[in-house]
């Protein structure tokens, strides 16, 4: 007996018809400040899911993992180890 | 474009029939469930002896009737005819996407279905 396969000659095998062609809207992740760049306490240094960059100095790490300054200073992004990256603030006098 | 080809004997049975390529999906679910119904039904319903060669992904299937002088069992005939007229129904309603041929049985020459 063969089996009933009411697709036996149809164009797709066992796959409703697929479009493609959505997406989400981009969540503009990314840096927000550069390296070497003058930034105040509570500025948003880097926006991203995950790690990829990790809290370095004088750093916070928000609930999104967002990294943000503690302190008034400059930024600097460094080397974590091996293969990992993180952003650091070292503090320095912010003209107001 | 399904493309079904039947062959039939002098005495006038389907004595070969072949289909094969792919479908409209509703086309090709009716062409399908006839077909697959039809060679299911004359194996457990009928004594006909048969070959059959289909492709496990689908898209061809050949059935071909062992018997002598080209006559068919009653029941097998009965099958197989509904099979036709079934197909030959389809094929009026939807002309571009399943042609029927009828090829005779010792050449490749074309012939009225």
């Amino acid at each position: 007996m063969i089996k009933m396969n009411l697709q036996f000659f149809a164009h797709k095998k066992g796959v409703g018809s697929t479009k493609n062609g959505r997406d989400s809207n981009s969540k503009r992740l990314g840096p927000k400040r550069a390296d070497g760049q003058v930034v105040r306490a509570g500025n948003i240094l880097y926006t991203q899911r995950g790690t990829k960059i990790h809290p370095g100095l004088h750093v916070g790490r928000g609930s999104n993992d967002t990294l943000f300054a503690l302190v008034d200073g400059r930024v600097r992004y460094e080397r974590k180890g091996r293969d990992k990256k993180q952003v650091s603030v070292y503090p320095e006098p912010v003209m107001a | 474009m399904i493309n079904v080809s039947v062959a039939r004997s002098c005495a006038g049975d389907v004595q070969a029939l072949r289909l094969h390529n792919h479908g409209d999906p509703v086309v090709c679910a009716a062409v399908s469930a006839l077909v697959l119904n039809a060679v299911n039904s004359i194996d457990a319903l009928t004594d006909e002896r048969f070959t059959c060669n289909y492709n496990e992904q689908g898209g061809f299937l050949e059935i071909e009737f062992q018997n002598e002088a080209g006559k068919l069992g009653r029941d097998a005939r009965l099958l197989t005819e509904s099979l036709m007229l079934g197909l030959r129904s389809i094929a009026q309603e939807y002309p571009g996407d399943i042609s029927i041929t009828a090829v005779p049985l010792d050449t490749n020459k074309e012939a009225t279905p």
